[in-house]
């Protein structure tokens, strides 16, 4: 059940964080 | 209609930092709908901790299910209106739905495996989740597969109609087996009437995760816009 | 109407005259079936489970695999002679064009079929008797629906750079589910069940074309208008 919780909250973060850093990288600034 | 590129790239720089603001938001409510899951809320009594998960699998489901018809909906209206920016929010929103699809196609056998003694069923829930995600993906493929914007827009919402109109049809054949065949005997996840501190749980997941839906939707189309300037400076 | 109908068999004759003239999309497909149908063959246990059983699903995986093979042929042939700017420069409605492409397409699919069936029989000793109309039937009701779709995503595939790879990427969700439904009646079939317990899934079947057919026709232009 934990594990339900901990990849939720991998996944959502790797993609937030993903979308930040293309967000620098693509308009020079955040 | 002509914009020069500047104006342009700030306001999609704008959206972008607007978006992820808001995602920010949302995800500290989804880390307070986790506490509140797994620390305020009484155990199910028939399926006990593992029902947990429901508080994540439904709203997950439930955003992508969103955006799946949300792409769909842009996808039709596209191809009579030509807006671009319904084909940026159509990409934004396939994008944010796939990593949703992840998580409920993750929570999902994670939960089931204790409840059901399996990981997988092909029922109706399941296999329309299921093809929802391969749909997803090759509509991201097939974009980034196209080059040109115009074509990627136009091709990208054919794929979008196909799919919306295909959904019925699952549901359809998913009836049929079921009319055909009993079922086996198997625990219902959603249990028929929910006591209110489940319900308020649930609610306030829901909320957490359209709100952080909305959020990286915004993002997502300021990014795809910044994109898109960069690829064609005088188109809209 | 009757117009874009004789346009429609104009085109699809010039597609089926080309692919009679160099014809390695029916061969490579037949081919690419036959091939199929002995790895199937090859890899069942022959202890665990009899031939018949798995009959149906053989049939039509095979048909599948064989039809995309067949579309995408076709329209990479067609890419690499450049035909289709020609007709775009002609003042051809785009649902006749459609049409020409769907039916020479089917035509090629048919064919594929009409070779792989017999195979099928001698390869996995299926006795069909009384079945084959019912599964010629199926297999022609199934078949409309899955190609006009394959018509659709072929048109967008081959302007894409893994246009192999993208073809079944994007037809397979598609095609899953009149494979299903032909499935299920072709064992009903074989097992000389009444019509009464095929009419669901038939009824899935045409309702699958209609809606489908119509809705590729209207949305072929968007993909080849520039």
């Amino acid at each position: 059940m934990v594990a339900g919780y901990v990849v939720t909250t991998v996944i959502l973060l790797v993609y937030v964080v993903g979308l930040w850093r293309r967000a620098k990288q693509a308009t020079g600034d955040r | 209609m002509t914009e020069p590129a500047g104006a342009g790239l700030g306001q999609a720089r704008a959206l972008t930092r607007r978006g992820l603001g808001i995602s920010v938001v949302a995800l500290v409510a989804f880390a307070g709908a986790c506490v509140l899951a797994l620390g305020f809320t009484p155990v199910e009594a028939r399926q006990g901790l593992a029902q947990k998960i429901f508080y994540l699998h439904v709203p997950a489901a439930w955003s992508a299910l969103m955006a799946f018809s949300l792409v769909g909906i842009a996808s039709a209206l596209y191809l009579w209106l030509h807006d671009p920016r319904l084909d940026l929010f159509a990409e934004a929103s396939a994008e944010v739905g796939v990593m949703f699809s992840a998580v409920m196609l993750t929570t999902g056998p994670i939960w089931a495996k204790p409840i059901w003694g399996t990981w997988w069923t092909w029922d109706a829930r399941l296999t329309l989740t299921l093809f929802l995600f391969f749909i997803f993906v090759g509509y991201l493929a097939l974009r980034a597969a196209v080059h040109d914007p115009d074509e990627r827009a136009r091709f990208s919402a054919v794929l979008g109609i196909m799919g919306l109109v295909l959904v019925p049809f699952i549901h359809l054949t998913v009836y049929l087996f079921r009319t055909l065949h009993p079922q086996p005997v198997v625990l219902k996840p959603s249990a028929p009437s929910l006591p209110w501190e489940m319900l308020r749980t649930l609610m306030v997941a829901v909320a957490a995760f359209t709100l952080l839906y909305v959020g990286l939707v915004t993002a997502r189309y300021g990014l795809g816009l910044a994109r898109r300037l960069r690829e064609s400076p005088d188109a809209p | 109407m009757a117009e874009a109908l004789r346009l429609a068999l104009v085109i699809a004759a010039k597609d089926v005259r080309a692919e009679l003239r160099n014809r390695t999309a029916i061969l490579s497909a037949s081919v690419f079936a036959a091939l199929v149908l002995v790895i199937f063959y090859f890899s069942r246990d022959p202890t665990a489970v009899p031939a018949i059983v798995l009959a149906p699903s053989v049939l039509w995986v095979t048909f599948a695999f064989a039809a995309i093979v067949a579309l995408n042929r076709a329209f990479t042939v067609e890419r690499e002679h450049g035909a289709i700017d020609g007709l775009l420069l002609a003042p051809v409605p785009r649902g006749a064009l459609f049409l020409g492409k769907y039916l020479a397409n089917l035509a090629f699919v048919g064919v594929v079929q009409a070779v792989t069936l017999p195979l099928f029989v001698v390869f996995f000793n299926v006795d069909l008797g009384p079945a084959l109309p019912g599964i010629i039937g199926t297999a022609v009701l199934a078949t409309v629906g899955f190609v006009a779709v394959g018509t659709v995503f072929s048109a967008m595939a081959v302007r894409t750079r893994f246009a192999e790879l993208m073809l079944p990427v994007l037809l397979l969700p598609f095609m899953v589910w009149p494979m299903r439904w032909a499935v299920e009646i072709t064992a009903r079939l074989l097992d000389g069940r009444p019509l009464s317990e095929m009419l669901g899934w038939l009824r899935l079947l045409a309702l699958y074309d209609v809606v489908f057919l119509t809705l590729c026709i209207m949305v072929f232009g968007a993909v080849v208008d520039e």
